[in-house]
């Protein structure tokens, strides 16, 4: 068969026609049907949008795939983040626990971001002693990564906010790094030394000053003869550049 | 609301004979073509109230589209027909002066038809029987022109070649 002939032939279809009475009847049927009422006015439009979407919630809130699918989503959250607290630096949850930790000092006082650094940090070195207890090799070098870099970040806000310290703030500053620096002593009994890394010296350069304010502050006072000897050792050690070890004897003089 | 119902009507005039054929082409009978019919329309006059219906033809032949599927969705009715059912089809569905009209080879090309795939169907339909063109096709079946030009010529050719076994099965 040609292309033309099959043309005319489908042509010819244009003969189908519907039947005239069946034609008014439908039209008739079809514009006597109601009104809706957004046709009428735009307020009664809006109304009806309103109404629409408060009508479409309870379908949506009560579908049940959908409660389905988020309650398995619920859990499977809050059974990560469970998870995630129990997990060390190089393991694949260790991300979610370091964020949860860095959102809870973001949204802390901003007193009190350098307390928990100082915390964090501390936990980081608790979480390398586990990993060189456990003798969990692929995570050491990752736990080890975590307490610099948090170190780090303890030092950064040390430098920043070294000028509002406080007597009461630096007892409670000096007591965290002692801390920290009797658990690297512990640490390094499992032949892990962090006590001289560059992370560790700039946190103890960061302390220069306010040892230095300290120190000037007790020679304008009175001192015993203990304490003018106590004095003297603060003083050597600040000469020798242990500023944690001198805000420290500091700390035994303000008792 | 009574300019609405004018334009509508207007617009109701217009296509009601294009939109009936395009249904009654790709269904069985001649009572659901007319309820598909009027259920288009009737879902076209309730948007043409609540919206702005720039190009009515696109927009009626859509409505006319989607509401053959759902039809066919619904029932979980196959859209082939056997030739053997032929007569049944006409004798329950047309009306005298329809069957009047209609001769074997008219039957035999709309079943040709009914027998191609969906788009095919509509592309066939709209260009060669209610002489539209490409640009309005590609509108109302949301494709490139191109495509529809592609589709337009392997159409055919599968339409012919539907036609040809028919023939062959009658021999």
């Amino acid at each position: 068969m040609q292309e033309t002939k099959l043309i005319n032939k489908l042509k010819e279809l244009q003969q189908i026609k519907p039947r005239k009475e069946w034609v008014i009847l439908a039209k008739n049927q079809i514009l006597a049907e109601p009104k809706p009422a957004f046709a009428e006015s735009f307020s009664a439009r809006k109304k009806e949008s309103i109404f629409g979407i408060l009508s479409f919630l309870p379908a949506l809130i009560y579908q049940r795939k959908l409660a389905y699918a988020f309650a398995t989503l619920l859990f499977i959250m809050v059974g990560m983040f469970g998870f995630a607290q129990y997990t060390m630096p190089g393991d694949i949850l260790f991300s979610v626990k370091r964020m949860t930790e860095q959102s809870q000092t973001a949204f802390g006082a901003p007193e009190n971001q350098l307390k928990n650094n100082l915390e964090i940090a501390s936990r980081r070195l608790d979480d390398l002693t586990q990993v060189v207890k456990n003798n969990r090799m692929q995570n050491i070098a990752p736990a080890i990564k975590e307490f610099q870099a948090s170190i780090s970040q303890a030092t950064k806000n040390l430098i920043d906010s070294i000028e509002q310290k406080d007597s009461q703030a630096i007892r409670a500053l000096v007591l965290q790094i002692k801390k920290i620096e009797d658990n690297k002593k512990q640490l390094q009994t499992y032949g892990v030394d962090l006590i001289d890394t560059q992370e560790s010296k700039d946190l103890n350069d960061a302390l220069a000053p306010l040892a230095q304010r300290e120190i000037d502050d007790l020679e304008k006072t009175t001192l015993t003869e203990d304490q003018q000897k106590t004095m003297q050792t603060i003083k050597d050690l600040y000469a020798d550049g242990k500023y944690s070890d001198a805000l420290e004897g500091i700390l035994t003089l303000n008792k | 609301m009574d300019n609405y119902k004018e334009k509508f009507s207007q617009i109701y005039d217009h296509y009601i004979d294009k939109i009936y054929r395009f249904v009654y082409l790709k269904v069985d009978s001649q009572e659901t073509a007319e309820d598909i019919t009027s259920k288009v329309f009737l879902r076209g006059w309730e948007a043409f109230q609540s919206q702005k219906v720039l190009n009515p033809s696109a927009f009626l032949y859509q409505i006319a589209r989607n509401t053959v599927i759902d039809h066919y969705r619904e029932k979980g009715r196959t859209r082939i027909i056997s030739a053997d059912i032929l007569p049944q089809i006409v004798d329950r569905g047309m009306g005298l002066e329809e069957r009047a009209i209609l001769s074997s080879e008219f039957e035999e090309v709309r079943l040709a038809i009914q027998n191609l795939k969906q788009d095919y169907q509509d592309i066939i339909i709209c260009h060669y029987i209610d002489d539209m063109k490409v640009p309005e096709i590609a509108e109302i079946m949301g494709k490139p022109e191109g495509t529809i030009r592609v589709m337009l010529h392997r159409g055919l050719k599968v339409l012919k070649k539907e036609m040809e076994a028919r023939k062959v099965q009658e021999l």
